[in-house]
């Protein structure tokens, strides 16, 4: 399932309640899926946590607005659009080898640690709008034109900007792959 | 062949992704004191009309239409707060952080504009406004010593950040940067360019990188010396595609308007304040605006907590 499945509509539908009752419910069914597009956005809990309370906020105080329409999407619109800047950490990131990454000591997992570490270094070499996009489009599964009206950003940027995303990605993820170009 | 591609991605996707546990109770509290801080800048009454067009690109924002301040809004709590507006008469939930003072930069001539010695940490206030919304930011960043930022005023969300000289690090060819700063604009490019090459996987990206990393230098304000960010204003200013027009920011401060167009095909404004280098104010083409006022400082409100070394990436 991807966040592009789930239905907010019970929760606005549901008895009447005070606006910070229901904005309640909204958060504890949406932060889930918000909390995946944040992470995948950032790679890091603690920021992704960050990430979408700083979302939820703003939509708290634009929820008459927000639940005209769809709440999870302005949400979500939201916190794609807020500033998260990668050119600090560049260095480390890049010069950091997998072999001296340490390891997660809570994950039992050791495939799943793998590729973790893995998504994120990928994640990393991305521009900032480049992951934006791929994350909406390829990860939330949103459709061209609703990453572009998220973003704010035509459908023709939308389609060059995941495609040249996703070669960077299958480069660095899947180097034995096909050369760019065979699409 | 993207079609593979991409359900493997997913599949990698699906299994990588770790739960991530979001704080939701502190949200509405958080809400409700950005909303406070909003409606503090709104009372200033400060209008901004930034009518420049530069490189045939318009900009002009404007807040409220009251009379131009002449002092920068008070938009932090003080130690002594002063009642503000809001439409909720029930105090704060009790579950927040308390939130210990943070104090607003004086942006006044008087405020100190380098760091020294006995004021060795550049307090760097950011006041983002977007779709109506303000919300603050405040960064305590010294040359070598543990830096932090927080959010909204609350001491609750400190996160460490890079020291002065790390960050540089992160910028600076690692052949050419020994550790002294560059203090002029073809030395400086010479080091920003090393690492755009050696870093960029898009050639066509090595300059909005440089030009970008220069900015960033400018942003970086008082904690840095003033001859590297003269430096920094040269090389861009120097630069083809550059922009440079005379602007006056949100709060009434003159400076001169650069306009960046970066590699993923957006646009960055900033005001800089070129008696001391230092960025003002800035946009990106996201129709946010970032209004910066800084000062040296003895130090943080809290000791900074420590860098995570798992997080690849972040702000």
């Amino acid at each position: 399932m991807n966040d592009h499945d789930l239905t907010i509509d019970p929760i606005l539908s549901g008895p009447p309640a005070d606006k910070d009752t229901e904005f309640t419910r909204f958060m504890t069914t949406a932060s889930p899926a918000l909390a995946r597009t944040a992470w995948l956005l950032c790679g890091d809990t603690h920021q992704a946590d960050e990430l979408v309370q700083q979302a939820l906020v703003r939509t708290y105080l634009s929820w008459s607005r927000a639940r005209e329409g769809d709440p999870l999407a302005y949400a979500r619109r939201t916190l794609a659009n807020l500033r998260i800047d990668t050119w600090r950490r560049r260095r480390r990131e890049v010069l950091t080898d997998p072999i001296d990454l340490p390891e997660h000591g809570d994950d039992r997992d050791s495939a799943r640690s793998h590729d973790r570490d893995a998504l994120t270094r990928a994640l990393a070499t991305l521009t900032t709008r480049q992951r934006r996009v791929v994350v909406l489009r390829h990860f939330v599964g949103l459709s061209e034109r609703e990453v572009a009206d998220d973003l704010g950003i035509s459908v023709g940027t939308v389609k060059s900007t995941a495609s040249r995303a996703l070669a960077t990605l299958r480069a660095v993820l899947d180097p034995a792959g096909p050369v760019d170009g065979d699409r | 062949m993207d079609d593979d591609f991409l359900s493997s991605l997913n599949d990698r996707v699906n299994r990588a992704v770790p739960t991530v546990p979001v704080h939701t109770e502190r949200v509405i509290p958080r809400a409700r004191r950005r909303r406070r801080v909003t409606r503090a800048a709104q009372t200033v009454g400060v209008v901004a009309v930034l009518g420049v067009v530069a490189g045939g690109v318009g900009w002009a924002w404007q807040d409220q239409p009251r009379p131009v301040a002449t002092q920068p809004p008070t938009v932090s709590p003080s130690p002594t707060p002063s009642p503000t507006p809001t439409d909720s008469p029930l105090p704060e939930p009790s579950t927040e952080a308390p939130a210990a003072p943070v104090e607003t930069p004086d942006s006044s001539a008087s405020a100190p504009t380098e760091v020294t010695d006995a004021l060795p940490y550049w307090h760097l206030r950011t006041e983002t406004r977007a779709d109506g919304v303000t919300s603050v930011s405040d960064t305590w960043v010294a040359m070598d010593q543990p830096s932090m930022s927080t959010v909204d005023d609350d001491l609750g969300t400190a996160q460490p950040m890079q020291t002065a000289r790390q960050t540089l690090d992160s910028m600076m060819g690692v052949i050419a940067w020994d550790g002294q700063f560059p203090e002029d604009a073809a030395t400086l490019r010479t080091m920003l360019e090393e690492d755009a090459s050696a870093y960029a996987l898009n050639p066509d990206a090595l300059e909005s990188t440089v030009l970008l990393h220069a900015l960033a230098i400018l942003r970086e304000g008082g904690v840095l010396p003033a001859s590297l960010r003269q430096a920094a204003w040269e090389l861009l200013t120097a630069s083809d595609g550059v922009t440079v027009t005379p602007a006056t920011d949100a709060l009434g401060r003159s400076g001169q308007m650069v306009v960046l167009d970066a590699d993923d095909g957006s646009s960055r404004y900033s005001i800089v304040d070129v008696t001391h280098y230092q960025v003002l104010q800035s946009r990106w083409d996201d129709l946010s605006i970032d209004i910066l006022t800084g000062e040296a400082v003895a130090g943080p409100p809290i000791t900074p907590p420590a860098i995570d070394p798992q997080a690849p990436y972040g702000e």
